[in-house]
């Protein structure tokens, strides 16, 4: 790592309409961001010298992210007051910047330090069997089988149950609506779905097929709502997380 | 957005189509003006997806300069992907705009570019996924004007009934503004459609065909050029950076306008004259602002022809400094055969400027004889071709392309073997130039076009192939092509005829694209690949041998569709120089050399600058 380097992350979102747009997409849109801000970025060697930006974990289409994150290098320091508003006045509006701080050059990359992310799942027109009770059995039931099997471009892929289907969820119900919190891992190694793992969870609360629902029959929508690393600090709890940022 | 807004409605489909960036809007940059009733809503539509349209110069030029006029708003708006046509159909949700989601049909005006003739069909598609009668005569007080423009419009006959007005030539310069702030100033008073029509023909540039068919619109229609391409305040078109990845995704400059090196073929190069330049300060200070402004990284110097840019050599110099360390880089759509194009690939491929020489380089002989060049006035010397490839791949590429073209005016089987002599001379020089280690990486691409005569042009008369006989064509010329390390690809045949059916055809052409529209139930609007079976039902069903409809020959006596349609260029100089073609005979750039009286200075009152030119006025 080069010494003068610096490495600024930055907190951002992925909101309204935003939520359509695909991983290429956002990094496309904050690259530009960045370089009209203005802030002096390191670009890589080689013959089609790229700006050095790197994102966090990738968010499906259709998806929004309340905290998102991306690690930008640059060659000078900037006051990250500075910072912070040199690229608010550059943002998009669907990809709003929230904070930026300073991390150490030698820390892992975004992809590499986020392994857990917590999911809100809204379920307009829910169906009525669809309770805070159906739903913990089902993710009880899906944890007491050892695995997942999941079909994926025609491979299957095994995931261990205990790792990876969440142990617990807080549903909160409005009218028909149904709003299920999760909390899933992410790895580098492959992480289950968020869609996948919904379907498997409708079929073991015995509800209906949800994935099948057609257009006008409520929407079923999935908020990131926040991302979060291994808490490694001396005090800290064994499996205690902590914010990126 | 207003209360007219569609988006509660096509939110909950875009879960179930690809790529749904590319319909909510909300670019940086994009345009939002405050609502009000007296506003003049302009559509401005490209009739193919937002990737292809959103890479539209001039939908960029026209967007920038409607926003700029006050009272009128400018509304982009594309053709859906296939799978959200069908949706909007089954849910009845008529096509909307982007910037406001309102309903296209609600619009005052609706322009519409015509790039080329094949995307007539996708016009039908877009009036009708919009719930508008597919004829003008059919459309209701209430609804939009259609008006059309574009490359394609200089023959709009094929098209004409189902537009309302077609304008010919350039809109910035003070045309766009003539149109639409005539069209503000009467909304308030909610004049017909007719008396707007009628308004609309008074505007020099405007052809209307229901007031010319009625004898109320008599005079011809004359091309407008901008007048102060070189000297308006000019910034980058457009400065809207799309989320959804357009097929060029990256800022452009237009550097010249015009082309008059008169290749006798080519339609732009007689629509576009004569030929106007920026200033090299103009350029740098666009580009420099348009990246600070968009943070695109890469910038793309645009025109007909951008290696004859008077100052070329000197902005790309100047624009490679100023961009040196930042990851953004320079580019220039097409080269011209010989060194200097090279040398400017070279500053463009420096490391550190982006594009490299793993990147391919492109030239276009378009015939490959000698005597066949002279016919089309294209000015290459084979010696000069040879010696360029020499030359690019001495200094390290090793993939070139290389386009021709069969058909052209008085081509014999001789000259279609030519072609493959030729490339097989290139591919020889081209393996004893590059560097050892580097000879297997060779590549040499071989695109072949079907030459299609085109209205407006010295050679708009001249025969066209029926696909047979361009097969037979085809066939020769692979025999005589060297097979190894050419990689020979080519028009389809049946494609370049129904293209030329189009570009030369009248109004008998008509009913033909609304049947290949309404038989192929849209789907000609959509797919990439041309299907001639689309054209060929719709023949069958409406009962005639495309063979029979096609213009293969024009008599030069006979009034032709588009007689009425000027482009200032006279129609002696066109016959002038079909006869020049026949003997071979050269006829100079204008921008460089004497003037061959063409008249488009004079009848567009418009005169030849160059930016070499500029400097030279400055000093005096
Ligand atoms: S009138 Fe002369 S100078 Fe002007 S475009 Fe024609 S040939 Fe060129």
């Amino acid at each position: 790592m080069n010494p003068t380097l610096f490495r600024l992350r930055i907190a951002y979102a992925k909101q309204g309409r935003g939520r359509f747009l695909a991983h290429l997409e956002v990094q496309r849109a904050l690259t530009r961001m960045v370089r009209r801000s203005g802030l002096p970025y390191a670009v890589s060697q080689g013959f089609n010298p790229q700006m050095r930006l790197a994102t966090g974990p990738a968010l499906s289409v259709a998806v929004s992210g309340a905290r998102e994150y991306c690690d930008l290098t640059l060659t000078t320091y900037v006051k990250p007051v500075d910072a912070l508003r040199q690229l608010r006045e550059a943002e998009s509006s669907f990809l709003p910047v929230l904070d930026v701080g300073y991390v150490s050059t030698k820390e892992p990359s975004l992809n590499a330090a986020i392994i857990a992310q917590e999911l809100c799942v809204t379920i307009e027109d829910a169906p009525v069997t669809m309770t805070q009770e159906a739903l913990k059995a089902g993710l009880a039931a899906l944890r007491a089988r050892d695995t997942l099997e999941v079909e994926h471009k025609g491979k299957t892929k095994v995931f261990d149950s205990a790792t990876h289907v969440p142990k617990d969820t807080t549903v909160v119900t409005k009218g028909s609506t149904v709003q299920m919190t999760l909390m899933l891992r992410i790895s580098n190694q492959g992480s289950l779905r968020p869609d996948v793992l919904l379907s498997h969870l409708w079929q073991a609360a015995n509800l209906p097929d949800l994935t099948k629902r057609h257009i006008g029959e409520g929407s079923i929508r999935l908020d990131r709502t926040a991302l979060f690393c291994e808490d490694a600090s001396k005090d800290a709890e064994e499996g205690a997380l902590r914010l990126p940022l | 957005m207003t209360e007219k807004s569609l988006w509660p409605r096509i939110e909950p489909l875009l879960a179930h189509v690809e790529r749904p960036s590319r319909y909510i809007n909300g670019e940086y940059g994009a345009v939002h003006k405050a609502h009000s009733e007296d506003n003049l809503n302009v559509g401005l539509c490209y009739p193919a997806s937002y990737e292809l349209g959103q890479s539209n110069q001039a939908l960029h030029i026209l967007y920038d300069q409607v926003n700029q006029l006050e009272g009128i708003t400018a509304q982009r708006t594309f053709l859906p992907g296939e799978d959200l046509s069908a949706l909007l159909r089954d849910y009845e949700i008529p096509l909307f705009t982007l910037e406001e989601y309102t309903a296209v049909k609600d619009l005052d005006v609706l322009g519409v570019t015509l790039p080329y003739e094949l995307i007539f069909p996708a016009v039908l598609e877009v009036l009708d996924l919009s719930g508008l009668p597919l004829r003008s005569a059919d459309r209701t007080e209430d609804m939009p004007l259609v008006i059309v423009g574009g490359p394609a419009s200089y023959n709009p006959e094929p098209i004409a009934p189902f537009v309302d007005a077609v304008f010919l030539g350039e809109a910035d310069g003070g045309a766009l503004s003539d149109i639409l702030t005539t069209l503000r100033d009467i909304k308030t008073a909610a004049p017909s459609r007719q008396s707007r029509l009628e308004a609309l023909a008074q505007i020099p540039g405007v052809y209307v065909p229901a007031l010319y068919d009625a004898g109320a619109q008599k005079d011809p229609i004359v091309r407008r050029a901008s007048k102060d391409f070189h000297s308006a305040n000019f910034a980058p078109s457009c400065l809207l950076v799309p989320y959804a990845e357009p097929i060029h995704d990256r800022l452009t400059v237009e550097v010249r306008r015009g082309c008059t090196r008169g290749c006798r073929f080519c339609q732009a190069g007689i629509t576009y004259r004569p030929v106007r330049e920026r200033s090299a300060d103009m350029i740098v200070a666009a580009a420099v602002s348009g990246i600070e402004r968009t943070g695109f990284d890469e910038v793309s110097l645009t025109s007909l022809s951008t290696t004859d840019y008077s100052l070329i050599e000197e902005v790309l110099q100047r624009l490679k400094r100023r961009f040196a360390g930042t990851g953004v880089s320079v580019s220039i759509p097409s080269l011209r055969v010989d060194n200097f194009s090279v040398d400017l690939a070279r500053i463009l491929a420096d490391k550190g400027t982006g594009s490299s020489k793993k990147s391919s380089l492109t030239f276009a002989p378009e015939a490959g004889s000698q005597r066949l060049r002279d016919v089309i006035n294209k000015g290459v010397e084979e010696q000069q071709l040879l010696d360029t490839v020499a030359y690019a791949f001495q200094n390290g590429w090793h993939r070139i392309k290389l386009y021709f073209m069969i058909g052209l005016p008085t081509e014999t089987d001789e000259d279609v073997a030519a072609i493959g002599e030729l490339v097989a001379r290139v591919s020889q020089i081209a393996r004893e130039s590059a560097e050892p280690s580097k000879r297997g990486g060779i590549q040499i691409s071989v695109s072949v076009s079907t030459f299609v005569p085109k209205a407006h042009t010295p050679f708009q008369w001249e025969e066209q192939l029926l696909p047979e006989e361009t097969l037979r064509r085809q066939k020769i010329l692979q025999e005589s092509i060297p097979r190894k390390g050419i990689k020979l690809s080519w028009h389809d045949a049946e494609g370049s005829f129904v293209e030329g059916l189009v570009a030369r055809g009248g109004r008998e052409i008509a009913p033909l694209i609304e049947e290949v529209w309404k038989s192929s139930q849209g789907k000609i609007a959509y797919v990439d690949n041309f299907d001639f079976s689309y054209w060929q039902a719709a023949a069958d069903n409406l009962d005639i041998n495309l063979e029979n409809l096609i213009n293969t020959k024009l008599d030069q006596a006979v009034l032709l569709p588009w007689n009425h349609l000027q482009t200032g260029v006279s129609t002696d100089w066109l016959r002038e120089e079909a006869v020049a073609a026949l003997t071979g005979q050269f006829t100079p750039d204008c921008a460089t050399d004497a003037c061959s009286n063409c008249d488009a200075c004079d009848s567009l009152e418009v005169d030849i600058r160059l930016a070499s030119d500029l400097i030279a006025e400055e000093e005096d």
